[in-house]
């Protein structure tokens, strides 16, 4: 289920308040929780309920075993055993067909694995088992006796399908004993609504202009302006759909009780490559620092031994984001900025004035995100020449034409939208609240009233446009 | 609590979030039924059963039964392209679901993927240094020393790649179904003989395309059927890079004649002339020194009625004109190009099912086919025309919901076979998931 769908508004969020108020017994309530969160993922691929369910279950019987075991030796071995199994699980989701068909193509092999069919969210729900285990393990937080807990931990639906990865020893306490704010709820809800008409109002029509630039992602015959049009809009679609679904799953939790850490902070302000990965996917930055980057030495054991940290690190976060080529590039293509930035052209950066490092940062982003929007490198390469004014066909360069009649009918047709969307992800409304702050009852007010109308209108807009899927559902 | 107001506010919407949907459940026609604005089936509330719930098409058909049975629904959708409308500056008839071809006089940089000639087309002949190591295929004319000089010229590897793409339309039809691919001159190579220093074209790519592909695909080479008619009829008005009407039926006699079937004559049908504009080929410099006057282009009269829609996401139907007596010139014919799919249900009752990709060239050609099938479904790939996110549905899908038993092919040499269109879209339309 997807919460920008009528099912999960009219009905699904309504009657699990309506359970919540009903039971106020926390062992109640916490299974409610469980019971909405399973038909919350089964609702459209219920066979993969008992996938999460193997998984949670192998890591609650390793993470038993680890803190029974009197050794370290056999600690370890459980450990090991509990983070093998779960990579193992997504590996052979996500990975096999893609690691065997590379390997069948580099070695000139007719043989083709044909992919299973991906369980959705598992790439979230598996990096959120493996904090369980790897928290556990370190002492952060304590083991779960209760089965039940894991699983409403795994399970709950806000962060279920597409994050943020909520690590296990940011939440334990919150498992146990947790309560619902009027306050919270009310701000919670806000948040949600917030993310809500971010994803209708936004990400869907920027999709919706970048769907009719593209034609289904071919670059082939662009122009230099629909090639940047086409890469900005992207920039915008995937900012505002993944960050409005951040905003959906902080506000749910915050409804229900639990405090997820920010996802996003504005990114597109950023003056570097360094900032702009604090600010973007925070919870996931954060997991490959902690559970990856950090155990394998971090920036410890001197210069070359960071940069390789760093290329490991990189290209694994390319490689989760999808099981492709172009992923592996789109991680080394940031691994490789990272070290530049840091080891060499960092005084030369801090140098530059701070409006040419923002458009520096936001120019290198935007070809960033057309790497990570192609799956083919000839598709992309055309992309990547088309926005410098060149397409190479028949063995040689030649500049390719100023405009063209797609891009011209985008620009009529969605004119200011891009723009629009382009305010408002600065942190005009944070800035805006500050301002505010000091006229309590008429920034209440206006909030009041800002949230009724984007919740009427993101409902308008959900009944009269088809145009609806969310991008990070497919990682 | 500081916020009691913004809670009772926050529980009243939740409150009436859930009378509509239970409204909805309770109140909404359970049985399908058809939307006459949307000319498409409205979803009934799906069947529950085990099957439906495992493989997750009672989810997917519940959540279309409740948007499908939204309270004034139709009135919503006006609300929120008002809204849209607001941001943008076309107006909403001008780019609605559809798009509707800018202009068929100021050809956009995908039709014209070979440069427009500034005297002539520009030419190479074939013996030059340049043309040393052109391809096994050309569409070329004679010039006035009896040389053959080449005006595109295709690679092995597009026609072998474009055999392919034809071999896997032709898996997708029945087993007595054709495929027909057509590539026509367009106005400017007629000129070059009828008014210039050529005094001949031709084509070897149909000889090189014809063996590569399977039984069924059929290749016809528009420069020989038209080559009888050049200089005694008009088959291209001057005012325009388009074939007259009079060239699409002469192809399409020649197409269904090779299939065993006997085709009306181009004046077996009346026609009216649509009013006469200046096209982008009578301002060229190529046609400064002709000493004649634009003329007007003949337009068809279907002898049936037929009934005509634009096609969005495989069933969805919406009215559009088949000829538009509003616009002008060749443009009249189908109203242009109208994206992603339109359905025209001819009024005749043959059996038989067609689907004709092509770009504008296949608009002339589409009235002349009525007769011969029950209904024709037509697309046109070429970038900037194709709206894939509307189309909802792959070629093999509109193929298989439609019956089509024979595809007709109809391209202009504005775009050649190894254009994008040709080498990529047609391709990756066919088979693309949803």
């Amino acid at each position: 289920m997807v919460f920008s769908s009528l099912t999960f508004l009219l009905l699904f969020l309504p009657l699990l308040y309506l359970a919540l108020f009903l039971f106020k017994d926390k062992h109640w309530r916490n299974g409610v929780l469980i019971v909405f969160s399973l038909f919350f993922y089964g609702w459209g691929e219920p066979v993969w309920i008992s996938a999460m369910l193997f998984s949670t279950a192998v890591n609650y019987i390793c993470a038993r075993l680890l803190c029974s075991a009197k050794s370290s030796f056999l600690k370890k071995l459980c450990l090991t055993l509990g983070v093998i199994a779960s990579i193992c699980f997504l590996f052979y989701f996500k990975y096999s067909a893609f690691l065997f068909n590379s390997l069948a193509g580099l070695l000139h092999l007719s043989l083709r694995l044909q992919a299973p069919k991906l369980p959705i969210g598992i790439s979230f729900y598996t990096f959120q088992i493996l904090t369980y285990t790897v928290d556990v393990y370190r002492g952060k937080a304590p083991m779960l006796k209760n089965p039940m807990k894991l699983l409403l931990y795994i399970s709950c639906f806000p962060q279920l399908i597409a994050g943020p990865v909520v690590q296990y020893g940011d939440i334990a306490d919150q498992l146990d004993s947790r309560r619902i704010l009027p306050d919270d709820f009310v701000a919670g809800m806000r948040r949600f609504v917030l993310g809500l008409s971010k994803k209708v109002l936004l990400a869907n029509i920027c999709g919706a202009a970048l769907e009719e630039l593209t034609l289904a992602g071919s670059g082939a015959s662009m122009s230099l302006a629909g090639g940047w049009m086409g890469a900005f809009l992207y920039t915008l679609q995937l900012y505002f759909d993944f960050s409005a679904y951040s905003d959906m799953a902080i506000g749910l939790g915050k409804t229900l009780g639990f405090t997820y850490k920010e996802n996003f902070n504005y990114p597109y302000i950023s003056r570097s490559i360094t900032e702009f990965w604090r600010r973007w996917h925070i919870s996931l930055g954060s997991f490959f620092r902690d559970y990856v980057y950090i155990p394998l030495g971090g920036n410890r054991k001197g210069a070359a031994r960071t940069v390789l940290n760093m290329l490991i690190v990189w290209s694994l976060t390319g490689l989760w984001h999808g099981a492709s080529w172009n992923f592996v590039a789109w991680g080394a293509y940031y691994g490789l900025l990272l070290i530049l930035e840091r080891f060499v052209l960092k005084n030369l950066l801090d140098k530059l004035p701070g409006l040419l490092r923002w458009a520096l940062t936001f120019v290198i982003v935007m070809v960033g995100w057309v790497l990570f929007y192609y799956t083919d490198f000839a598709n992309v390469a055309q992309h990547v020449l088309a926005l410098i004014g060149l397409e190479y066909s028949g063995g040689a360069f030649h500049a390719v034409a100023l405009s063209d009649a797609a891009a011209a009918a985008v620009l009529r047709k969605y004119t200011v939208y891009p723009l629009l969307a382009f305010v408002l992800s600065l942190p005009l409304l944070s800035w805006l609240k500050d301002r505010m702050s000091a006229h309590e009852k008429l920034s209440t007010a206006l909030q009041n009233l800002g949230t009724v109308s984007l919740l009427a209108v993101s409902l308008l807009f959900l009944v009269g446009q088809s145009y609806n899927p969310f991008i990070y559902f497919r990682f | 609590m500081k916020h009691r107001t913004s809670l009772i506010i926050i529980y009243l919407c939740l409150l009436s979030l859930f009378t509509l949907g239970m409204a909805e459940l309770l109140l909404t026609d359970k049985e399908e039924r058809a939307s006459t604005t949307e000319n498409r089936m409205l979803q009934g509330f799906p069947q529950l059963s085990a099957q439906s719930v495992l493989s997750g098409s009672f989810m997917e058909d519940f959540e279309a039964f409740l948007s499908d049975g939204f309270f004034a629904r139709d009135k919503i959708a006006d609300v929120t392209d008002g809204i849209m409308g607001l941001f943008h500056l076309e107006d909403e008839d001008a780019m609605p679901q559809t798009i509707k071809e800018e202009s068929l006089f100021q050809l956009s940089e995908e039709d014209t993927e070979y440069p427009l000639p500034e005297a002539t087309p520009s030419l190479v002949p074939s013996d030059s240094p340049e043309n040393q190591e052109a391809g096994p295929a050309a569409i070329w004319l004679v010039n006035a020393a009896g040389e053959r000089v080449d005006y595109q010229n295709y690679s092995a590897d597009s026609i072998a790649h474009l055999a392919d793409v034809l071999d896997e339309y032709r898996a997708c039809l029945p087993e007595d179904g054709t495929v027909n691919f057509v590539c026509a001159p367009t106005s400017e190579l007629a000129y070059s003989i009828v008014y210039g220093n050529y005094t001949d074209w031709g084509s070897d790519v149909e000889d090189v395309l014809q063996p590569l592909v399977a039984d069924g695909v059929l290749i016809y080479d528009a420069s020989d059927i038209l080559r009888p008619h050049l200089k005694e009829e008009t088959l291209y008005p001057i005012t325009d890079h388009h074939w007259h009407p009079v060239g699409a039926n002469y192809v399409l006699s020649a197409m269904l004649e090779r299939q065993g079937v006997v085709t009306a004559d181009y004046y077996e049908y009346d026609y009216y002339l649509a009013s006469r504009p200046t096209g982008e080929a009578y301002d060229r410099r190529a046609l400064e020194n002709m000493a004649v006057d634009v003329n007007d282009v003949p337009v068809m009269k279907p002898i049936a009625p037929v009934e005509s829609y634009v096609l969005t996401n495989l069933t969805e139907q919406q009215d559009c004109v088949f000829i538009d007596r509003s616009d002008v010139g060749y443009r009249q014919y189908l109203g242009g190009t109208y994206t992603p799919w339109r359905l025209f249900i001819t009024g005749y009752h043959t059996g038989r099912n067609a689907l004709v990709i092509g770009d504008s060239f296949s608009n002339a050609f589409i009235p002349y086919l009525t007769p011969y099938y029950d209904q024709i479904i037509s697309t046109d790939f070429r970038r900037g025309k194709y709206v894939s996110s509307l189309a909802g549905a792959s070629a093999s899908d509109y193929i298989a919901e439609y019956g089509v038993d024979d595809i007709y092919m109809i391209y202009c040499t504005y775009t050649p076979i190894d254009s994008s269109t040709m080498q990529q879209y047609m391709e990756s339309y066919l088979h693309m998931e949803y």
